[in-house]
């Protein structure tokens, strides 16, 4: 008997401690309330920014954050709708002086700009900005974009020290082109060009983790995967918004609890967007749509099926229409969860089109078969390619489905993470048809359409041009529209995109997303930046 | 002894280069081009060789992997003969060190493993020695049927059905998510209580499994030395029974569960996989899962030399702990 | 007495083979040599009389039928297939599944009039593709079952074959194959599992025999390249015991060739232990599979399979919980059924280790 008795002594106090720990873990604090007195809270679920250094950050994250902490020659205001996607000079003192034909841009910098550590901005801080993103130690993701500028691509590939096309002469920056660039004043709005104090970045493969900025805020610290903190520029004179004097990023949070904690008020939001889109139609109907708590914004992106013109599947018009006619939009969009964006026949989006958005030239209230098999009555083997989330084996299913009723044979592949842009970027990869979208790097018709529809970028490999279309004539009409500017480029640009979707249709254009955002109930201010795709960050405050 | 030391370390250096020569090779064989992602979205075809040059992707595997072991290897030849530390390299997302990702994660899923062998060996031990003191009792016959859900319900569902009744319908505990057992950040509160109030839940889904696991070998271990003769002479000697209990039976059915621990232990540090997914810890298992589905090959291959190694030494830690806890056994 | 032998690191987290199952086996006696003829009986008349068991084999058939017979006459009855998407009324206007014991118009878009067919979902819709969610769970039956069982035979085969050779020959044979073992055993298993499915999955997805769901293929040869070497190493142990047995001998000196007495002498006794190893092996394939395809490298849809369900579940989690309820049962009352056929099995070939 003895041996029971003593078993039972480690049981007992087994039982004991761990209902004691049980007691003490629930009894102990209850989940922080965010805090008040100007600190914003926020949550980034499952993710963090790829970098904070301007040179190399390329991300929507990043880009939010950037957008707050840099000073750039020219950016968006902090409005949302049209007004947030005009440019307006920032660092500059006013619109560049374009000259030699298109090829010259000269700027003049606005004095008293201060960086956070009260450095007073430069415009040779401009130069070495644009010297650092090319040194090829750096190997920023720039260089894909401003190949143009004069001596850049020298010092990318190692022949020249300094990038030969920028320079600066007191208050004034002149930038020198190869050939003109209707899109460039929207290129110099991305983070890359950030204005940065020299001797507080050096040039540094891993970016630097902080550094002083001439925005409203600046990266005051960063643990990469865990935190970073936004801290406001004392220094600071414009008129932009900062109306939280701290702002704290929780980095790689939990999903659901993040969309929970958000609900109860311990983070404000989180800048990726509502991170339970299946919640969606519940918030609406509580809180209504960008009135209090829930916020639904279109962004500059178009998913879209690409139509492989250079198969026999979809050689011809008459079966890329067929196409455009069997493929049921609002089952596509659903499974992005409700108000999940907004059904579309084009591929630009609608800040992009100069008005020409909305044209329904293919039905989108749901499939017509009927229709597609009169375009199309034979329709044999479709190879579908697209990803293997769960959420793009629900669309591919859908697709799947559609094209079956219109008699096709389809076969989906799927593929992980970016594998796919790898396999369908080699010319002749034998897809059909294949699940994609683009957002836009900068607020440009030809960032779509030179990237994606342009015949002559056509390579062995690494291709944009899913479609594999090389139209003579959409070229010409591409090239007609990129050398106006302003209002009159974006028309006909609107312009040219109805025409290729009617009379080329090379692809089957599905939605233009949105941004979905719920705020906690302490939070207010809420603006979204279009141009940015992002929460204004500066706007945000704790009531 | 000396001669097996030296034999059995020559054969770790040897799994290890092995496993991870495999694991290179795999990785290499990925269809998706890691420079056309690190490029950005509009390259051209010269702008993504360039980039694939810079991560080094554009040469042949051997040389791949040399450099990859000369990184990692703690001495260093460039400049005269010198130690340095191992590198395991920089992301090709982030250009993170992996070290340093590697050196993040591995708390978290250190908190996870042995916090959740600590309790299921204290759940396990108790019980198994019971059921086997008690066979066919009550208590025999609900552990049993304890241990065979154990074994049969999959971790996954175990903790969702977890978070959703303790965490989400109670709110007995966070949803997911880890805080740290030394201090908090801005935003979240840290310390001990708060560490454990994260992984409670996460504890219990890991332990479910291996506490089913260990009752069940515990009991039959205990049964089969219950009947050695050594017991018999002890108990026929008259040695009182706690004694006979203590240091005959207890002993020696308890010593194969040490070294078994053991290698469970090292085997789960790489592969706390499904309960770091559920609730969202960023250990290294679902900091491997996430680098695959990104193809960060560095990363992924930084946490499986991590696991590698965790395996190997603790294997041979155990061999070597038992070697000298049991003299019955050659070393051979 | 190497330590390795006694351990074993399962495949996925799942549950560990019997623990001190190979020595039980290892010190089994000759019992074909004592009664050949009456063995069998014997441990059939044994496992008729463990009621736990028969229930665990009932369970195991009538998961087999339903999984394999059921779901194509349910199928039939509820007029619709398991990859049918009913995109207009089988999903809520805010793109959630159904609830259970659904009935709804079957039309193309939300909002159409006219006049349409009911369907009916018994356990309502899998997700935004409005699907039958009781259909896809019983063919994701087939799926689950297809990887567990075709996994576990290739690697009992490979492990018979690996560890005869290996025990019966020694020397340098044995050394490589002992040493191969120590290998598979130092890899991190579960990671490379999941590494090498998501690697070679887009290659292997599509071969389907003919029969298999898409992807099932890829589960089934990752699971298989890290699990052969338990019953290699079974098969290895048992063989070194029965070599040096007289029956053996005399058969040698009577000159029967070595596949012969392989064939005739040896494989005869490793049918008990194999028998009970698959077993239990088909039930930790179970949940191997399920927690491949939940996170995203096992099959591929449409096949449909119970890691997969629950995967999609999970995308519901606060919205629609019931629906992760269904494919984690599933997954454990196969496991179970599985295990407690296992033991009874074991019990029944070996009445010593009984409890």
């Amino acid at each position: 008997m003895r041996k029971r008795l003593w078993l039972t002594a480690p049981l007992s106090l087994i039982a004991v401690s761990a209902l004691a720990a049980l007691l003490a873990v629930t009894a102990s604090a209850k989940p922080s309330a965010a805090n008040a007195g100007g600190t914003l809270n926020l949550a980034s679920a499952g993710a963090d920014v790829d970098y904070s250094d301007p040179a190399l950050a390329y991300g929507v994250l990043s880009w939010g954050i950037e957008y707050e902490t840099c000073a750039n020659l020219v950016s968006y205001p902090d409005k949302t709708g049209a007004a947030g996607s005009e440019l307006v000079p920032d660092a500059a003192a006013g619109m560049p002086v374009i000259s030699n034909g298109g090829k010259t841009y000269t700027f003049t910098i606005r004095p008293g700009i201060r960086y956070s550590d009260g450095a007073t901005l430069k415009a040779s801080d401009f130069v070495y900005a644009i010297n650092r993103d090319a040194n090829p130690a750096m190997q920023s993701p720039v260089v894909q974009f401003i190949g143009d500028i004069v001596g850049l691509n020298d010092v990318v590939n190692k022949k020249a020290k300094t990038v030969k096309g920028v320079t600066a002469k007191g208050n004034k920056l002149t930038i020198q082109l190869t050939q003109p660039d209707g899109a460039l004043l929207s290129k110099l709005a991305m983070p890359f060009f950030c204005a940065v104090e020299p001797s507080k970045t050096p040039i540094n493969p891993q970016g630097v983790l902080t550094l002083p900025g001439a925005g409203p805020y600046y990266i005051a610290s960063r643990t990469a995967g865990k935190q970073l903190v936004l801290k406001k520029n004392p220094y600071y004179k414009g008129n932009r918004p900062a109306r939280s004097s701290t702002i704290v990023f929780t980095m790689n949070t939990n999903q659901e609890a993040t969309f929970l904690a958000i609900k109860s008020g311990q983070y404000g939001l989180d800048p990726n967007g509502l991170d339970d889109p299946n919640a969606a139609q519940g918030l609406a109907q509580q809180y209504g749509i960008n009135k209090s708590r829930f916020f639904v914004n279109s962004l500059v992106e178009t998913d879209y099926l690409a139509l492989n013109t250079s198969r026999p599947a979809y050689a011809s018009l008459a079966k890329r229409k067929a196409a455009n006619y069997a493929i049921d939009r609002p089952a596509l969009l659903r499974a992005r969860g409700y108000l999940g964006g907004v059904r579309t026949t084009t591929l630009l989006p609608k800040a992009l089109s100069g008005g020409y958005w909305g044209a329904k030239i293919f039905p989108i209230k749901g499939a017509d078969p009927a229709k597609a098999k009169s375009f199309d009555p034979n329709c044999g083997d479709v190879t579908v390619w697209g990803g293997n989330t769960t959420f793009a084996q629900t669309q591919e299913g859908i697709v799947r489905y559609n094209l079956s009723q219109m008699g096709c044979k389809p076969t989906v592949r799927q593929f992980g993470g970016f594998a796919i842009y790898t396999a369908a970027g080699v010319k002749g990869a034998d897809f059909d048809m294949m699940f994609t979208g683009w957002n836009q790097d900068y607020a440009d018709p030809i960032d779509f359409y030179g990237v994606l529809l342009d015949g002559r970028n056509i390579h062995a490999s690494n291709n944009n041009n899913y479609s594999y279309l090389n139209s003579a004539e959409l070229n010409k009409r591409i090239d007609q529209a990129n050398v106006l500017t302003g209002a009159a480029r974006l028309k006909a640009f609107g312009k040219l995109d109805v025409w290729t979707a009617t009379q080329l249709a090379p692809f089957v254009a599905i939605d233009n997303r949105n941004y979905r955002q719920f705020l906690a109930p302490n939070v207010a201010g809420y603006v979204f930046q279009p141009a940015f795709a992002s929460v204004d960050l500066g706007a945000l405050y704790v009531k | 002894m000396i001669r097996y030391l030296i034999r059995r370390i020559i054969w770790a250096f040897a799994l290890f280069i092995v496993v991870t020569l495999i694991s290179f090779v795999l990785f290499f064989l990925i269809p998706a081009d890691p420079a056309k992602e690190a490029c950005g979205k509009a390259c051209t075809a010269p702008q993504v060789a360039r980039v694939a040059h810079y991560l080094g992707t554009d040469r042949p595997v051997y040389t791949q992997y040399g450099k990859f072991l000369g990184r990692l290897a703690p001495i260093s030849f460039s400049g005269g003969f010198h130690l340095k530390s191992p590198n395991l390299g920089r992301s090709f997302v982030n250009r993170r060190d992996v070290n340093t990702v590697v050196g993040q994660a591995a708390p978290e899923t250190a908190s996870l493993v042995f916090g959740g062998m600590v309790l299921w060996m204290l759940f396990a031990i108790p019980i198994g020695i019971l059921s086997a003191l008690r066979p066919r009792s009550l208590l025999d016959r609900a552990s049993m049927t304890g241990v065979l859900i154990g074994v049969s319900a999959h971790p996954v569902w175990i903790g969702l059905i977890l978070i959703y009744v303790f965490a989400y319908t109670f709110h007995l505990f966070p949803l997911g998510g880890y805080a740290n057992f030394f201090g908090g950040s801005l935003t979240q509160a840290g310390g001990p209580i708060e560490w454990a109030k994260h992984l409670v839940l996460p504890w219990m889904t890991f332990a479910f499994l291996y506490t089913a696991i260990y009752v069940r070998m515990i009991r039959s271990n205990v049964m089969e030395t219950i009947n050695e003769d050594y017991v018999r002479t002890a108990r026929a000697k008259g040695a009182p029974e706690s004694r006979v209990m203590r240091s005959h039976i207890l002993r020696n059915a308890l010593l194969p569960i040490v070294t078994m621990l053991g290698m469970d232990v090292a085997a789960a540090l790489g592969g706390a996989i499904f309960t770091e997914t559920v609730f969202g810890l960023n250990g290294l298992g679902y900091t491997s899962i996430q680098s695959l589905q990104q193809y960060d090959s560095p990363t992924v291959m930084g946490i499986i030399v991590f696991a590698t190694t965790a395996i190997i030494v603790m294997n041979l830690l155990v061999d070597l702990l038992y070697a000298w806890v049991d003299p019955r056994i050659r070393l051979t | 007495m190497s330590l390795q032998e006694h351990h074993d690191v399962a495949p996925l987290g799942a549950a560990v083979a019997e623990a001190g199952l190979e020595a039980d086996l290892a010190a089994q006696d000759d019992p074909l040599a004592v009664a050949p003829r009456g063995y069998w009986e014997q441990v059939w008349r044994r496992f008729k009389r463990d009621k736990v068991a028969i229930g665990g084999g009932i369970t195991v058939i009538l998961l087999f039928l339903l999984s394999f017979v059921g779901a194509p006459l349910f199928s039939w009855w509820l007029g619709h297939g398991p990859s049918r998407d009913f995109l207009g009324g089988g999903v809520t206007p805010g793109g959630l599944p159904l609830g259970p014991w659904s009935h709804f118009k079957d039309v193309p878009y939300q909002g159409a009039t006219g006049d349409f067919p009911t369907v009916f979902f018994p356990l309502g819709s899998d997700g935004a593709q409005g699907r039958d969610e009781f259909l896809r769970l019983l063919y994701g039956g087939q799926a689950s079952l297809e990887v567990a069982v075709g996994a576990m035979a290739i690697s009992i085969v490979l492990g018979i074959v690996i560890g005869a050779i290996a025990g019966y020959y020694g020397g340098w044979i044995d050394l490589i194959v002992s040493r191969l073992t120590e290998l598979v055993q130092a890899f991190p298993i579960v990671l490379f599992i999941i590494a090498l499915a998501a690697v070679a999955g887009p290659e292997l997805s599509n071969i389907t025999l003919g029969f298999l769901g898409q992807g099932v293929f890829t589960i089934i040869v990752a699971l298989s390249v890290f699990s052969w070497f338990y019953p290699a190493r079974i098969v290895r142990a048992q063989i070194l015991s029965l070599r040096e047995k007289e029956f053996v001998e005399a058969a040698r000196m009577v000159g029967a060739s070595d596949a012969r007495i392989i064939r005739s002498h040896l494989v005869p006794h490793l049918v008990g232990p194999m028998i009970v190893l698959a077993t239990i092996v088909v039930g930790q394939n179970v949940l191997a599979e399920a927690g491949l395809s939940f996170l995203g490298v096992g099959v591929v849809d449409p096949t449909s399979s119970w890691g997969s369900l629950l995967e999609q579940a999970t995308s519901f989690f606060l919205e629609v919980p019931w629906l992760m309820i269904w494919p984690g049962l599933m997954v454990l009352i196969t496991t179970l059924a599985f295990n407690l056929l296992g033991d009874g099995l074991r019990d029944a070939f070996d009445p010593r280790s009984a409890r």
